[in-house]
């Protein structure tokens, strides 16, 4: 098993396979870390759109913008005539880049145990920017590839779920240079605890936010009163968690609450007046129907791009409800309401794992009312407001974070291709999708059945793995196979002429990942792509054994 | 200039406004008042600013009022359901035997179906309980059914709060093993434990406030420094129960936990608001009277449990007879539909007279509730939530044409048909523009019309 690991391990660092070989998984050259940009169509978000503009990076950061600036002899030139420099994206609210591994509590799923000597659920004291993956930007290099360049990362487990961090998608797998900020946040989850403990349900978990919140107030009294004058008085109790939530309850961090129904907003704009705390919404789907009372109490929205789609295994003849539809088609409508309201919208991947629907969310919103400007400010500037770190990003100003995208077009057309990002002023080329190099066929019909050696070419070295395939009329069975570890049953298999598709799905340590294994076979020799699933792709060829 | 234009058309329009827009009169209908007027054989009831402005057989129809004609049918109160668990998000808080922290106000949600359909049936308020897992249950949320509004607006401003309580087999959970998967199973497990919780929870709040008392008498001497003590959401509720601020409503079947109840109730000096579903209440109705609680109960509904096996459809009348404030309750979104033949059920078992039946789901629950200020009876002075209905209101084919909530009208019979066109219309409309169809993700769609079951026997 261990030896399909690394080989699908490798499969999903080639996320990465797209990029050019030297830009693959190594600090690229820093030396000189200086850049112009120069022709393209500069979008600042946080003033005008510069036609032929010039950016200047340098060290990680944007060193001037405007037109027709000099460049000095030392910056690396990019002719960007025809292209458009748009600030990177910001994925305001993500579990992406968290390790899998290491869930609080127990481990049997998600917040369950109460067993960490606090409250139930209480995890107030964890830090996001402790748990992060070391190798995020590997595993995470699609997002890359789609423009989004920073992420709010979220702590996964509990009630008081923990605090957030602010973290850069550059190539350093070093959680330490990664993070922008942090704490950030404290997220909230309104998900009741299993396994027949206190509290078990949405009330219960409501009731146990205002006693904890309560708690933690009385708290900071009790350590205040005992501080300034302790002769005389019963030593408080200490307690982390309750610690952890003094910026909380003093108004000075702001809490992430889960809410997509009108009444789970409500919920939360009510929590938040009760308590007197800062209060953002995560999801936001109902918006529309609460956009004036959001925008009254100066909530901000991290609205989900994961929208809700009519369920796979729903019978077509199944009769929908009118209020299942409403939901459905409302909720890319909410998020130009929410604007027009006055409400401050950034955008999130909303638990999705798949950065294509991040891209395909922001085209969505757009067809759905909202203008391109509010929608690029919404993903950029807004963000970096809402997360404190609008000082560092969120814009191309002079000073802030080179974290930039550039593409051959208009970022909101469905052909667009992104060519180039920088991360920390770091470059990354995105090449364009590996095309499948058509075998040189004789049109002989193929027998898939047998064994085939097969090559991953993943960026760190050429992985060997074997098919053991059976083709019965159009469809395939069998397994994939590596000498040590046994085999993995493949399904969805099907072949029609010389194309080939099957699929299987392993545990990368990212939890069950589907693996897409397609190509062309002429005679003996295979080519195609091992396309895993939101992460990227990877060529494959092979041959069949005798 | 083309929204100077529109306010003007709109402070034209608000100008021209007739009184109509708040004076309706229903008229020449009969009037169950369930007041001191009686039944009125051909009556009016004037309706102004959500209020009964008067009701009787010589009202004068100001003038612009809005006319309905009631020729023919009759007028009653709106039905108070007193036990109802519907349009909330959840019901069990069943992680802990003391839930007192726990609220239906917290997760009510308005879109709930169950609502407008409970509407139809002539029901504008409920009384919104935790369910009965535990030994005390949490804080209960009356609502007036205003379908449409938010769940903050369906919330009856100044009834009085309650707590749910609840008693025999549901608390002590017979069908769980006393000990699986390593643990053992939730305290109480028996009657005896189920009474011991309550009166341990009684204890504790009795120390909470103890502790309060002593904070607030330190602080009035100006002791300094001091920490006072740490509130408890659990404890707080226990407290005004014990102050008579907060009413306790208490699940139970059997004569021996009804006493038991009661003599918790006294040892610590306050007063039960009501026992629910109460289906031995016969037995110990005159405690019952003594003590001063209110009763809640089915028509004819038991034997799904072995402690509801010893009942008798003549229990509301046998209670009532006995001096008890009897309401009948539905516990279930589709009984409170037809809660008007579960209150007639008493004049068939029991021989009781049609007002005294109509009482069990009008003016006894408003009472029992301590909204009997407000609603439960048509007097002038009292919320505009009338029924009107096509027939007698206890006869069988008595069916609800129009229901008034603060004297908006929220149903409509009349109005159905067109209403729904409309929402068929709006699900054409929505489904042309539903790109979305087969998408990759499942389970994403709530379907908001489910209606909640009842968890871990609420219903029972």
């Amino acid at each position: 098993m261990k030896i399909l690991m690394t080989v699908l391990s490798a499969v999903a660092v080639l996320a990465t396979a797209s990029l050019p070989a030297q830009d693959v998984g190594v600090m690229p050259d820093l030396k000189p870390a200086v850049y112009a940009l120069q022709g393209a169509t500069v979008h600042t978000v946080s003033g005008e759109v510069l036609e032929n503009g010039t950016v200047l990076i340098r060290d990680g950061l944007i060193e001037a913008v405007g037109a027709g600036l000099e460049v000095r002899a030392e910056a690396r030139r990019l002719d960007l005539s025809g292209m458009h420099v748009y600030p990177g994206l910001i994925d305001a609210l993500t579990e992406n880049g968290l390790m899998r591994e290491g869930r609080e509590g127990d481990d049997s799923g998600r917040g369950q145990s109460s067993d960490n000597g606090e409250g139930p659920g209480l995890y107030s004291y964890v830090h996001a920017a402790d748990k992060l993956d070391e190798e995020l930007s590997s595993k995470l290099s699609a997002w890359r590839e789609a423009g989004v360049l920073t992420l709010h990362v979220a702590p996964a487990d509990g009630i008081f779920m923990g605090q957030t961090a602010v973290v850069a998608l550059n190539s350093s797998n070093d959680p330490d240079r990664m993070i922008i900020r942090s704490p950030v946040a404290m997220r909230m989850s309104f998900e009741g605890l299993s396994g027949r403990t206190y509290p078990g349900s949405l009330m219960g978990v409501i009731a146990h936010i205002k006693q904890t919140l309560l708690d933690a107030r009385h708290y900071g009294q009790a350590q205040r009163t005992y501080g300034e004058n302790p002769a005389g008085l019963r030593r408080p109790e200490t307690d982390r968690a309750l610690q952890a939530l003094q910026p909380l309850v003093e108004g000075q961090m702001m809490a992430v609450f889960p809410a997509q129904r009108a009444r789970e907003i409500r919920r939360v704009l009510h929590l938040a007046e009760e308590f007197g705390i800062k209060a953002a919404v995560a999801g936001g789907f109902e918006g529309a129907r609460t956009a004036q009372e959001l925008a009254q109490a100066g909530v901000p929205v991290l609205f989900s791009l994961d929208f809700p789609t009519q369920p796979r295994d729903q019978h077509p003849d199944a009769e929908e409800s009118l209020a299942a539809i409403r939901y459905r088609v409302e909720a890319p409508r909410a998020a130009s309401q929410l604007v027009k309201a006055g409400v401050t919208v950034a955008f999130t991947s909303g638990g999705s794992r798949n950065a294509r629907d991040f891209q395909e969310g922001l085209r969505k919103v757009v067809e759905n009312g909202l203008s391109k400007e509010d929608a690029l400010q919404a993903a950029t500037l807004n963000a970096a407001r809402i997360l404190g770190v609008d000082q560092q990003l969120g814009s191309i100003e002079k000073g802030k974070i080179a974290n930039l995208v550039v593409a051959d077009g208009d970022l909101f057309e469905q052909d667009t291709a992104l060519k180039h990002v920088f991360v920390d002023g770091e470059k990354f080329d995105i090449a364009s999708k590996p095309k499948r190099k058509a075998p040189q066929g004789d049109g002989q019909p193929v027998d898939f059945s047998g064994r085939w050696d097969v090559t991953v070419m993943a960026p760190d070295g050429n992985q060997q793995i074997e098919f053991d395939l059976q083709a019965s009329s159009g469809a395939l069975s069998g397994a994939v196979i590596s000498p040590s570890m046994g085999s993995v049953d493949i399904y969805d298999g099907s072949y029609t002429g010389n194309e080939f598709t099957f699929k299987i799905t392993v545990d990368m340590g990212m939890g069950p990942t589907e693996i897409t294994l397609s190509g062309t076979a002429s005679g003996n020799e295979i080519v195609g792509i091992a396309d895993v699933s939101g992460l990227g792709t990877a060529p494959i060829e092979g041959s069949k054994i005798p | 200039m083309r929204s100077n234009l529109f306010i003007i058309i709109l402070v034209l329009a608000l100008l021209s406004l007739p009184a109509w827009a708040s004076d309706i009169v229903i008229r020449d209908a009969s009037i169950m008042t369930m007041g001191p007027q009686g039944t009125i054989e051909r009556g009016s009831v004037l309706i102004r600013d959500g209020k009964i402005a008067a009701v009787g057989s010589d009202i004068d129809v100001p003038e612009g009022a809005q006319v309905v004609d009631a020729q023919g049918k009759w007028v009653t109160p709106g039905i108070i359901d007193c036990h109802s668990h519907i349009a909330l998000d959840s019901i069990n808080e069943g992680g802990t035997n003391v839930s007192s922290m726990t609220g239906t106000e917290d997760v009510i949600n308005a879109d709930n179906f169950t609502i407008y359909r409970d509407l139809a049936g002539g029901v504008t308020s409920a009384n919104l309980l935790h369910g009965s897992a535990n030994p005390i249950g949490g804080k209960n949320q009356v609502v007036k059914l205003r379908w449409g509004k938010t769940g903050e607006e369906l919330k009856f401003k100044g009834a009085k709060p309650g707590i749910k309580f609840a008693l025999g087999e549901n608390p002590k959970r017979p069908g769980i093993p006393l000990y699986t998967r390593g643990r053992d199973r939730r305290y109480p497990a028996s009657r005896m434990g189920v009474e011991d919780v309550i009166r341990d929870a009684f204890n504790r709040a009795l120390a909470y406030q103890a502790e309060w008392d002593e904070y607030e008498e330190k602080k009035a001497r100006g002791v300094s420094p001091l920490i006072p003590p740490r509130r408890d959401l659990q404890l707080e509720p226990l407290v005004e129960v014990l102050k008579g601020e907060r009413l306790v409503h208490s699940h139970c079947y059997r004569a021996d936990e009804i006493l038991m109840l009661i003599r918790v109730a006294e040892d610590y000096g306050f007063t039960v608001g009501t026992f629910q579903h109460v289906l031995e209440g016969y037995k110990v109705a005159e405690e019952i009277a003594e003590h001063g609680a209110g009763a809640s109960t089915f028509s004819d509904w038991w034997a799904y449990k072995v402690e509801a096996y010893d009942a008798i459809p003549y229990n509301a009348a046998i209670m009532h007879n006995k001096g008890i404030v009897v309401s009948i309750n539905s516990d279930s979104g589709e009984e409170a539909r037809h809660l008007n033949q579960e209150a007639a059920k008493a004049m068939r078992y029991g021989g009781l007279d049609a007002e005294d039946a109509l009482a069990m789901v009008t003016i006894n629950p408003a009472k029992q509730l301590r909204i009997d200020d407000r609603v439960g009876s048509l007097e002038a002075g009292k919320d505009a939530d009338v029924v009107i209905w096509n027939n007698f209101p206890l006869s069988v084919y008595a069916i609800a044409e129009e229901v008034y909530i603060d004297g908006q009208r929220y149903f409509s019979r009349e109005m159905e048909a067109q209403r729904l066109a409309q929402l068929e219309e709006e699900k054409k409309r929505l489904l042309e523009q539903d790109k979305s169809k087969k998408g990759d993700q499942q389970e994403k769609v709530e379907d908001v019309d489910v209606v909640h079951s009842i968890e871990e026997g609420g219903r029972q």
